[in-house]
């Protein structure tokens, strides 16, 4: 990792020090050392600034980080809570609803274990190669988040839910919510990962989700990031893939200042394979920024990433799909294809498919393009009587049809709600 | 067919055969500072505004740091240890290629080397035989007649200043990075061409026919100016596996074309890779840009690389005129220890421009060869096209291949599409070539060449045929 | 099975198979010269196993058995080395080689089999010539010749391209690994010609199928019938239409 100054060496100190204090007032200082190393750690780094790689996309240095408050706790807000359950129509016995860090909602189901913290994760090797700072960052403020087991066998019919919003009224707040799901042996589930940012004052949210399927498993992930205000969105989300386990699903970015997602997908197990959508949708001066690394280590594994973009106003898309194949890692099969569609003359798209590829016997594509609506297909659709809205609307629609196909049904209204303004 | 050991033990003794004698006597010591600067500058009688660029470049140099890159692994450039000035070779200790080592002639003969540039390599032709002398000078005479200029850069810096001065630095100004600056510092010679308005330059040039040069420099500088409705063809580089005890090579190639001109600039690179285990072989860092300054101009670069330990180049165009056209070939060839570092930029500025890009690497032994493309469209760039395709294929389990392209865009005219593939040769095809009594180092030359195909036909016909026998020539001992 | 000393290829209690899975269980098989023998069977049993072997493709393991091609081991000679001694597999789904043009193809194919053969190489004139009349055989339009080998052919294209190829290079023993799938009848037609004419007393044939239409065109001397990795019955010509009446259950 390279140094880089940090924009204030004692960045979120005032934060960590009520952090530290409320733990003691608690009771609960147990992890205090590992969060004031992690702290340390992340000051070493600092935010990430855009001449990074990594972090090219993501311009943060407009930001004053050191404005951002955690939430004061117990401030009860039922009031929001329902608005988005109505829409997304969960199952209570299987949801898990936070609104600034704070739990309201747990889920009763009795098919998953339920734990109180992510510390089951110790059993399985870290191969992250490089760390995130914010997962640094969100180690040493973590709060409260969802994390369960999937017992062996288990086939889960309906979802599981798992949701967090975040909403400032007048100080900047950040969150920095912690999601553990461990699928065990021949397991199934669908879940459903929201990060909802409403509307309001500034917001942080900074979360960290870790998958990690056994031998067998299959999880199907539909993950949604989206911000009706300004704000910083930034998610991690580590996926462990053991032998012959399979995770599909789809991210959507939206909304919000900053939004950003970084996927790390490990193939760690012959016969693992991993089939992710993602897709952004930006207008007015949004800028999302999907990061997805896929690491094929063992031999016969697959990969296929279908990546969209939808950009209108003066927002810009960017999507980075990598794609390393580790020596050794022969009939690997991988493919990429990312497209962009940009809405408006000062809409801005940035794409980089890139390949790292250290074994011979494999096959591996990719493609990408950037362009405009079909004139042609516009044309044809209005020489059909469709008015001229209509038509774009249809063109858009059919752009992201893949990516959309296989949302369950109570998200895919959600998802919908927000196609149709563009 | 040769083996690459044979070819090695052949490299080792035309080194050995003995070179120029006399070098030491005429060069200067070690080390970068100032005097050397000012002494290489006396030493070509430059006029003072080629001194003051130079010092510039060089100050400016001294602030810099050596950029480093994830995917290229070298022991660290001593700068101070280079020699950056030596007197041109002007006697060769061999009279005639008889002295030669037969079976280096026989390499030669294989990769079609014509019979002057035979002599030309080990300093013959230098030495006044009666046939190169006329044939140059004829060839001078032809394209004086149409008003072209094309000279080796330290005479055009003599004879046609004005020029220099008015297009030197504006594709690739010493600001640029690392290299370039270093070598507008100490740059020792180059070619330079114009070509006036209307003209279309009746053959191609080559480095073959460069008057009074000198043994290839380290840091060649080559400047190529199309006038209004002009067009070139220009041959860089030589099949011939080329030795120089100098390591470092750093050149910068700039051109310039003006409306509706056109330059085509083709490079066949086979410096000496190294040895098996990665020790010597040159480091070539090359700084190539293209400017398509004028409307409706075009730029094309084709190249095709398999020697040099190092290679770090990106050929890059600049699409500043309405309805310009960049084009990208390329087929970089790696094996045993080489590392290739090469790709292209494409900078949409003007409106209705287009680029193609098309790259094939070939990652053969210990090789490691990555592209590494940037697709710019800027927020002014109207009705922009783009078409890129990469396909990298890896012989051997041992070799690796990377893709790095990055496409920002800020344009929604923009029409950019980007393909890229890796693999290996697949059994059936391997298999299906043997069934038909072709044997397997034949059926991968053959299926090499195949994949690079749309590349070689780029190339003038000549350099095409030379290009597809020193791919085959590079790859053996690649199969594994 | 009586063994004829004079005969061309030899097979005795071939057992192989692939990945350690056993694929042919004891093939016994006679070939004399300038005889045609169809083998035809059901899916799966073996039939192209066997002509991919006898090509010498990599990823067979021979548990058991011999196999004598001209009085020499089969078993021994690399695929090229079957080639120039005259051994030719037309494939069923002829791979493609973008970038190498199906005339240059050829001609290298022709000429490493002439050179390893102690004749001299064709130039590219005589070349030229003598594949113009053999396309024109096969009707085959000529522009096939300078498209990259086998890419962006339709079926019949691939099938007269290896037909065209077998006329070339003159084999004694081809191996025609279900020629005639996926063609419609003119492209069957063009394609049974082009066998029977290339058909001498020195030249030997064997003729995978999984149907017996083929057979109605290029005429046997014998038929065998493959299940589950063996021989199960060798016959005549009238074996081919008994087994269309009655389907390989009978067997």
């Amino acid at each position: 990792m390279s140094v880089i100054k940090p924009l204030v060496p004692e960045l979120f100190h005032s934060a960590f020090t009520s952090l530290e204090a409320s733990l003691i007032k608690s009771g609960t200082p147990s992890d205090l050392e590992m969060r004031k190393q992690a702290l340390a750690a992340f000051h070493e780094v600092g935010i990430p600034s855009s001449r990074l790689e990594e972090w090219k996309y993501t311009n943060l240095s407009r930001f004053s980080f050191d404005s951002f408050q955690l939430p004061p706790k117990n401030s009860t807000k039922k009031v929001h809570l329902e608005l988005p359950l109505e829409l997304i129509k969960a199952d209570p016995a299987q949801c898990w609803h936070f609104y600034n860090g704070e739990c309201l909602q747990r889920p009763t189901s009795d098919s998953f274990i339920i734990e109180n913290s992510g510390a089951l994760l110790a059993g399985y090797p870290n191969k992250r190669e490089n760390v995130n700072r914010f997962q640094l960052l969100n180690q040493a403020f973590g709060h409260e988040g969802a994390h369960l087991v999937l017992p062996k066998g288990c086939h889960l019919e309906e979802p599981i839910y798992i949701v967090h919003l975040s909403h400032s009224t007048e100080t900047p707040l950040m969150v920095h919510p912690k999601n553990t799901i461990i699928a065990k042996e021949n397991s199934r589930a669908t879940l459903i990962e929201i990060y909802l940012t409403l509307d309001g004052a500034l917001t942080f949210s900074n979360a960290t989700t870790h998958i990690q399927l056994e031998k067998g498993a299959h999880i199907s992930h539909y993950f949604l990031q989206r911000s009706l205000t300004e704000s910083v969105q930034i998610s991690d989300i580590t996926v462990q893939q053991a032998a012959s386990s399979d995770y599909r699903g789809i991210a959507m970015l939206t909304g919000g200042g900053a939004n950003r997602a970084t996927f790390q997908v490990d193939l760690n197990g012959p016969e693992a394979n991993c089939h992710f959508k993602t897709l952004e949708l930006a207008e007015k001066q949004q800028k999302t920024d999907i990061f997805f690394t896929v690491s094929h280590h063992q031999p016969s594994t697959s990969s296929n990433i279908l990546a969209r973009s939808i950009v209108k106003d003066s927002a810009r898309s960017a999507f980075t799909g990598k794609i390393i194949v580790k020596p050794g890692a022969i009939a690997t099969q991988a493919s990429l294809e990312n497209k962009n569609l940009l809405l408006s003359p000062t809409a801005e798209a940035m794409t980089r498919p890139l390949l790292e590829i250290y074994a011979d016997d494999i096959q591996c594509r990719h493609g990408a393009t950037v362009g405009f609506l079909d004139e042609e297909a516009l044309f044809y659709l209005k020489s059909r009587g469709i008015p001229d809205h209509e038509a774009r609307q249809l063109l858009i629609e059919s752009f992201i049809s893949p990516c959309i196909q296989d949302i369950p049904g109570p998200l895919l209204s959600l998802v919908q709600e927000v196609i149709h303004g563009y | 067919m040769a083996s690459s050991k044979e070819l090695d033990q052949y490299l080792q003794r035309e080194y050995e055969a003995g070179f120029v004698t006399d070098i030491e006597s005429d060069s200067l010591e070690p080390g970068l500072n100032e005097d050397v600067i000012r002494t290489i500058s006396a030493k070509k009688n430059e006029p003072p505004f080629m001194l003051e660029w130079r010092l510039q470049a060089f100050r400016h140099w001294q602030k810099l740091k050596e950029p480093h890159w994830a995917h290229i692994h070298y022991d660290p450039i001593q700068y101070q240890d280079i020699v950056y000035y030596s007197a041109p070779k002007t006697k060769s200790s061999v009279n005639s290629l008889d002295e030669i080592d037969p079976e280096l002639l026989k390499t030669y003969a294989k990769l079609g080397i014509p019979l002057l540039e035979q002599e030309r390599l080990h300093g013959i032709a230098i030495d006044a035989v009666f046939d190169s002398v006329s044939v140059a000078t004829t060839f001078k005479e032809k394209l004086a007649q149409e008003g072209i200029i094309f000279c080796s850069f330290s005479e055009a810096v003599q004879n046609h200043p004005e020029l220099i001065k008015q297009y030197l630095g504006t594709v690739v100004p010493y600001t640029d990075n690392f290299f370039a600056c270093l070598n507008a510092a100490v740059f020792t010679d180059g070619s330079f061409c114009y070509i006036p308005k209307g003209v279309r330059c009746p053959m191609e040039l080559s480095t073959y026919f460069r008057i009074n040069a000198a043994a290839t420099g380290q840091f060649e500088r080559t400047l190529i100016i199309a006038a209004e409705n002009s067009s070139v063809s220009y041959l860089e580089g030589c099949t011939a596996p080329r030795r120089d005890e100098n390591q470092l090579h750093a050149a910068v190639v700039e051109l310039i074309a003006l409306d509706e001109a056109q330059i085509k600039y083709s490079t066949v690179q086979n410096w000496y890779p190294g040895d098996k285990d990665g020790k010597g072989g040159i480091y070539n860092f090359v700084t190539k840009r293209g400017l398509c300054r004028g409307k409706s101009s075009k730029i094309s670069w084709t190249q095709v690389e398999t020697g040099s330990a190092i290679t770090w180049k990106y050929p890059s165009v600049i699409l500043q005129g309405d309805n310009s056209i960049g084009e990208f070939y390329s087929v970089a060839l790696t094996n045993h220890r080489q590392q290739a570092d090469t790709g292209t930029k494409m900078i949409h500025l003007g409106s209705n421009t287009r680029s193609t890009i098309l790259a094939k690497g070939i990652a053969a032994g210990y090789g490691s060869n990555s592209y590494r493309g940037l697709v710019q469209v800027s927020s002014k760039a109207h009705n922009t096209q783009n078409y890129t395709q990469c396909d990298s294929l890896l012989l051997g389990s041992h070799s690796s291949a990377h893709t790095f392209p990055t496409i920002e865009v800020k344009n929604n005219s923009a029409k950019i599409e980007h393909e890229a593939t890796t693999g290996k040769i697949s059994e059936e095809q391997l298999f299906y070539c043997r069934q038909r009594g072709i044997n397997q180092e034949d059926a991968i030359s053959m299926i090499v060449n195949g994949f690079c195909k749309e590349v070689l036909k780029e190339l003038p016909m000549e350099f095409a045929v030379e290009a597809q026998k020193l791919l085959t020539v590079s790859l053996e001992g690649a199969i594994g | 099975m009586a063994f004829s000393p004079a005969s061309l290829l030899t097979i005795q209690n071939l057992h192989a198979g692939v990945d350690n899975t056993p694929i042919l269980q004891g093939i016994e098989l006679s070939i004399g010269y300038g005889q045609v023998h169809a083998i035809m069977g059901p899916n799966g049993s073996g039939k192209s196993t066997l002509a991919n072997l006898l090509a010498r493709k990599n990823g067979y393991e021979v548990y058991q058995g011999t196999i004598t091609y001209l009085a020499e081991d089969l078993l021994s000679f690399s695929p090229e080395e079957c080639a120039w001694k005259g051994i030719f597999l037309g494939f069923q789904y002829p791979v493609s080689i973008p970038g190498v043009s199906n005339i240059q193809f050829l001609k290298s194919a022709v000429n490493a089999t002439r050179v390893a053969q102690g004749k001299p190489p064709l130039d590219a004139i005589d070349f030229l010539n003598m594949i113009k009349e053999k396309t024109a055989k096969l009707d085959m339009p000529s522009e096939l010749l300078y498209r990259s080998l086998n890419d962006g052919f339709s079926g019949g294209e691939k099938k007269r391209n290896e037909i065209l190829q077998m006329t070339l290079l003159e084999p004694k023993l081809a191996i025609l690994d279900e020629t005639d799938s996926g063609l419609d009848i003119d492209a069957l037609k063009a394609v049974a010609t082009g066998v029977n004419n290339f058909r001498n007393e020195n030249r030997s044939i064997i003729l995978i199928t999984h149907y017996q239409r083929l057979l109605d065109y290029i005429e046997p001397d014998f038929i065998h019938v493959m299940v589950n990795g063996k021989i199960v019955k060798s016959g005549g010509k009238e074996l081919a239409s008994t087994l269309e009446e009655k389907g390989y259950a009978w067997l």
